[in-house]
């Protein structure tokens, strides 16, 4: 098991943070699946993890912090 | 329907109606703002000389109800890049043109003995008249003098004292439903070509015009209320973008070192929580009075990812006060205060000029050590002197690259001669892509690839995505639909329907993306006859080897792959 620590900053979905421990696949899925986002809606989230973004199929590590923020597009 | 053609001659004072040649009858917005362009413009005109013409487009959904379907399209070769461009922006002009059956006008030739004039366009068609009481004014002013002659209902299509004087950061702005003049085509000096015409304002007055309903009227109805579902189903539409404006963004660059600071120095501003979208939303909503954080750039749209920033006293300040701006003169700049951005934004519309080329040129002017990162009074007082035309005030005006030469600064953000939004490229590299090769220079709008699943500070799949975003845009506007749309369209098929029913003949999405190809094709093509080469689409030599200390790259997108 590796635990990371996540913070969501989505305006659609109550302000939440803490710390999860990933245990079958230590996977960005994974963890939006740990903290409650439906599959349908990694599409509209964003997911930085100390200072890049990754994508649901990405690996995690012990001790990353993980800010889930919505997936925008810039006008 | 859509289909008169003004064209305005400045030097014989003839205004003339068209009608729409055939070749372009699926053309409207970027689309036909650069085919005339490349149809009627020498590559190798002076930019601010007689032969260049300025066109102004609107959609072809303009004023059919679809929801962000008015935005104007304004064209011309840039004074700034020496390349072709389009700016677009909200507002009413391009719904009020859509009233009066207008799809562009066009400004040629060049006013003679320094004579500034407005055009004055209605049901009953179009005619220059003197505009030297207005002449360098501020918008404001000029957007209120008009207002108090022609009515509070008309599109008016302005530049400021910095188009006026030629400054190759010089932008075009119409006015909102509220009346305020701050819909900014900001990009690409092109007030600076309108006022090198002698032009100061379009007004148009739709009063008893009879617009045209579309023609298979049930289908073309069911199309649109499809997307105004669409926006209500879709978070970022109905919640984000509605209460905390584009601003929205703000977080996003911050996370992942993609928000320009101090002059591109790292990815990540210590004060952004000060300026971002909830700052933003908390601090208009305490405020009251006539702020607003949801307000409609153009009738019809169902986003309102608008807002109207109020002073203290609750009085507005400016509108709006977006992404960019925040990004360039706040954290680029080292500055966290809203209400000092908010009043460079004011000062920067006043004058009418580029509040991104500002954003750069003030942080490369903190670079050279002429005022402190963060200083924000040293920072307004440098934008006051524009409007005074003072040499500091020039420079800034000049743009990033003026300024960075003047300046002795080495790290100067810019491609193609226009300085850099605010989305750093060594950690968005898909639009570092598009900076590098769009036909618009450095330029978001062009092909902002954050939205896109995909590894923003890799290099792999950058050009692809860029190639696609450049695409997806140049679609959007050619139809002269707003960006903020993209993410609630899922399908894009409709906007092909939603062209068939109300012009009543059959276009598919396939014709609409090959326009937009052949869009960026002639752009392309017309660069090249103007000397832009492949040699220019690079970023500044910084960005390849100093890292970004937030996502641990540098650009390391390679000339062959951006060649391909
Ligand atoms: S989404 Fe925003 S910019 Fe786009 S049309 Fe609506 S108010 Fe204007």
């Amino acid at each position: 098991m590796i635990k990371v620590t996540y913070r969501v900053n989505v305006p659609w979905m109550p302000a939440q943070k803490g710390v999860v421990g990933l245990v079958s696949a230590p996977t960005v899925k994974e963890l939006l699946r740990n903290i409650g986002f439906e599959a349908e809606q990694h599409y509209n989230v964003l997911v930085a993890v100390n200072g890049t973004n990754r994508l649901p199929e990405d690996f995690l590590e012990e001790g990353d912090h993980v800010v889930i923020l919505p997936a925008l597009c810039g006008g | 329907m859509l289909d008169i053609i003004i064209r305005v001659n400045m030097s014989s004072l003839e205004v003339t109606m068209e009608k729409l040649p055939e070749g372009y009858r699926n053309l409207s917005g970027r689309g036909l703002t650069s085919r005339v362009v490349v149809d009627e413009v020498n590559p190798g005109a002076d930019p601010l000389g007689p032969r260049n013409k300025l066109v102004l487009a609107c959609g072809l959904l303009a004023d059919s109800g679809v929801s962000s379907s008015g935005r104007l399209s304004v064209g011309a070769k840039s004074p700034l890049t020496g390349g072709i461009k389009e700016s677009n922006a909200g507002g009413i002009a391009a719904y009020k043109m859509a009233r009066l059956g207008i799809r562009a006008i066009i400004v040629e030739g060049m006013s003679q003995n320094g004579h500034q004039h407005v055009l004055v366009l209605d049901k009953n068609g179009g005619s220059l008249r003197p505009g030297g009481d207005l002449s360098m004014l501020g918008v404001y002013d000029k957007a209120q003098r008009i207002y108090d002659q022609y009515g509070k209902k008309v599109g008016a299509v302005i530049i400021g004292p910095a188009g006026e004087r030629r400054q190759v950061t010089a932008g075009i702005t119409n006015n909102d439903p509220s009346g305020h003049p701050g819909r900014y085509c900001g990009r690409g000096g092109l007030g600076a070509v309108m006022g090198s015409k002698g032009l100061l304002a379009v007004i148009l007055d739709d009063t008893g015009a009879s617009p045209v309903g579309p023609v298979r009227r049930d289908q073309f109805l069911s199309r649109a209320k499809q997307i105004a579902r669409w926006i209500k189903e879709t978070p970022q539409t109905a919640e984000v973008f509605p209460k905390y404006g584009t601003a929205s963004m703000l977080d996003t660059t911050d996370a992942i070192g993609g928000l320009p600071t101090r002059n591109f120095s790292t990815g990540t501003f210590e004060g952004a929580e000060k300026i971002n979208g909830y700052a933003l939303h908390n601090t208009i909503v305490a405020r009251g009075g006539q702020g607003t954080p949801t307000h409609s750039c153009m009738p019809g749209c169902h986003i309102k990812c608008s807002n109207v920033f109020p002073g203290r006293d609750g009085n507005a300040v400016v509108s709006p006060l977006e992404y960019e701006t925040i990004g360039m003169v706040g954290a680029n700049c080292g500055i966290d205060d809203l209400d000092v951005i908010a009043r460079i934004n004011y000062l920067c519309n006043d004058y009418g000029v580029d509040t991104i080329e500002v954003g750069c040129a003030l942080a490369v002017a903190m670079e050279a050590g002429l005022m402190p990162f963060g200083d924000s009074g040293a920072a307004l007082a440098a934008v006051e002197e524009m409007a005074k035309d003072t040499f500091l005030g020039k420079i800034i005006a000049s743009g990033v690259v003026t300024a960075g030469r003047v300046l002795g600064v080495q790290r100067v953000p810019a491609v193609k001669g226009q300085g850099m939004p605010a989305y750093d490229p060594r950690a968005v590299k898909g639009t570092g892509v598009t900076y590098a090769t769009s036909p618009m220079g450095a330029d978001h709008t062009a092909g902002n690839t954050v939205r896109l699943n995909i590894r923003h500070s890799q290099r792999e799949g950058q050009v692809r995505a860029s190639r696609d975003a450049q695409l997806g845009i140049a679609l959007m506007d050619c139809l002269g639909l707003c960006v903020m749309l993209v993410t609630a369209l899922k399908d894009r098929g409709l906007l092909a329907e939603l062209v068939s029913s109300r012009f009543g003949r059959n276009v598919t999405l396939e014709v609409l993306l090959d326009m937009a190809r052949e869009t960026l094709d002639i752009e392309r093509a017309f660069n090249r006859g103007a000397g832009l080469t492949a040699a220019h689409d690079r970023l500044p030599e910084f960005f390849y080897h100093e890292t970004n200390p937030v996502s641990g790259t540098v650009f390391d997108i390679n000339r062959e792959d951006l060649e391909q």
